[in-house]
């Protein structure tokens, strides 16, 4: 075995060995938490000190002020009381109402919603839902439509009305 | 030092709760920032990172099955958030991820936070340069010198994958300083 304990003459500071284990580890620590030297980047000063604080803050809920309800409750009661009866009296029509059904919508508020809203449906889809015997085919077959009528819708919707080579009756 | 397996059960006790996550926090916040640093490279920024990975570790301790280690579990957290991150900067910016890289890498010089020399300069601009991944595994490896197996724990990707990942990455740093 390696005599190790003979130094003759050499000595060491008085309880240099006593902490010697808590200063390597200590330095050990150190460095292997930090960064290399050789790697360029840095904290500001007491960054990991002040780190712990920073997050509990981050993480305790904020106090928010509580507005008591409790005191004006029964005023919102009253006023909320007051309120209903006169909108009970106001709007419900006391002397009764003839109750809305599709019979008593005007057509032309019918066609004014197929218009304007957005049913996202072509007129051929539309007509897709309506039965065939509701069509009543023979009402436009047996309609009489005069020819002016005819030529008119022809010179709205096509656009050449001479590729149709109409015949034209000079009388 | 505390011994993973109890200080994941008090971190699951409320009466021990407050007093082990400390403990924790004080046990990894420098490993965890100088990991995030090297990805986001901005001090602020990983002051950030870091106080998001604490706070996410604190509201999913329950759901830690003990699967893989308390601190590859965190590591990956850790990487997550600053990659998430780094997602949100580049959309805040309108700029794709490799022009942050270059311009992340670039802010280095005017950093008051950056100490490095011009060699230490070059080498995160190379870095920057770096597929995602690629950078990841170089900063484990070189920096921090982790072992393939616990990088290969944090990445759940095999050891193959990223000895490969880690070879290619010194040959582009290499032909990049060579170039430059």
């Amino acid at each position: 075995m390696k005599d190790w304990k003979k130094h003759k003459g050499f000595k060491t500071p008085e309880g240099y060995f006593d902490s010697l284990t808590d200063r390597i580890l200590e330095k050990v620590g150190k460095e292997s938490q930090s960064a290399p030297e050789n790697e360029g980047f840095s904290t500001p000063d007491n960054y990991f000190e002040s780190f712990n604080d920073k997050l509990k803050a981050r993480m305790e809920p904020k106090e928010t002020k509580v507005v008591q309800l409790r005191s004006y409750r029964r005023y919102w009661v009253a006023a909320a009381s007051i309120a209903a009866i006169f909108l009970l009296v106001v709007v419900i029509p006391w002397g009764g109402t003839e109750e809305s059904s599709f019979d008593t919508l005007a057509s032309a508020e019918i066609e004014a919603y197929l218009d304007e809203g957005d049913l996202g449906l072509s007129s051929y889809e539309l007509a897709e839902f309506i039965a065939e015997d509701a069509l009543q085919e023979d009402a436009i077959m047996e309609m009489n439509i005069e020819d002016e009528n005819i030529m008119e819708y022809l010179d709205d919707t096509i656009d050449d009305i001479d590729e149709l080579n109409l015949d034209y009756d000079e009388e | 030092m505390i011994a993973e397996e109890t200080l994941v059960k008090q971190l699951k006790q409320k009466d021990t709760q407050a007093k082990a996550f400390e403990m924790l926090i004080n046990t990894y916040k420098e490993r965890l920032y100088w990991h995030i640093r090297r990805i986001v490279l901005d001090h602020d920024d990983a002051d950030d990172v870091l106080q998001n990975t604490f706070i996410k570790v604190y509201r999913s301790i329950d759901g830690f099955k003990g699967d893989s280690k308390l601190y590859s579990w965190m590591y990956r957290i850790a990487t997550n958030e600053s990659l998430t991150f780094l997602k949100q900067k580049s959309r805040k910016l309108g700029v794709n991820s490799e022009a942050l890289q270059e311009r992340m890498a670039n802010n280095l010089q005017a950093d008051v936070y950056f100490e490095g020399d011009e060699i230490q300069y070059q080498l995160q601009q190379a870095i920057a340069t770096l597929p995602e991944k690629q950078k990841l595994v170089f900063n484990m490896k070189y920096f921090e010198e982790l072992k393939y197996e616990e990088i290969s724990e944090i990445l759940e990707t095999s050891v193959g994958g990223l000895k490969a990942s880690y070879h290619l990455a010194v040959k582009k740093i290499e032909s990049y300083l060579k170039e430059n």
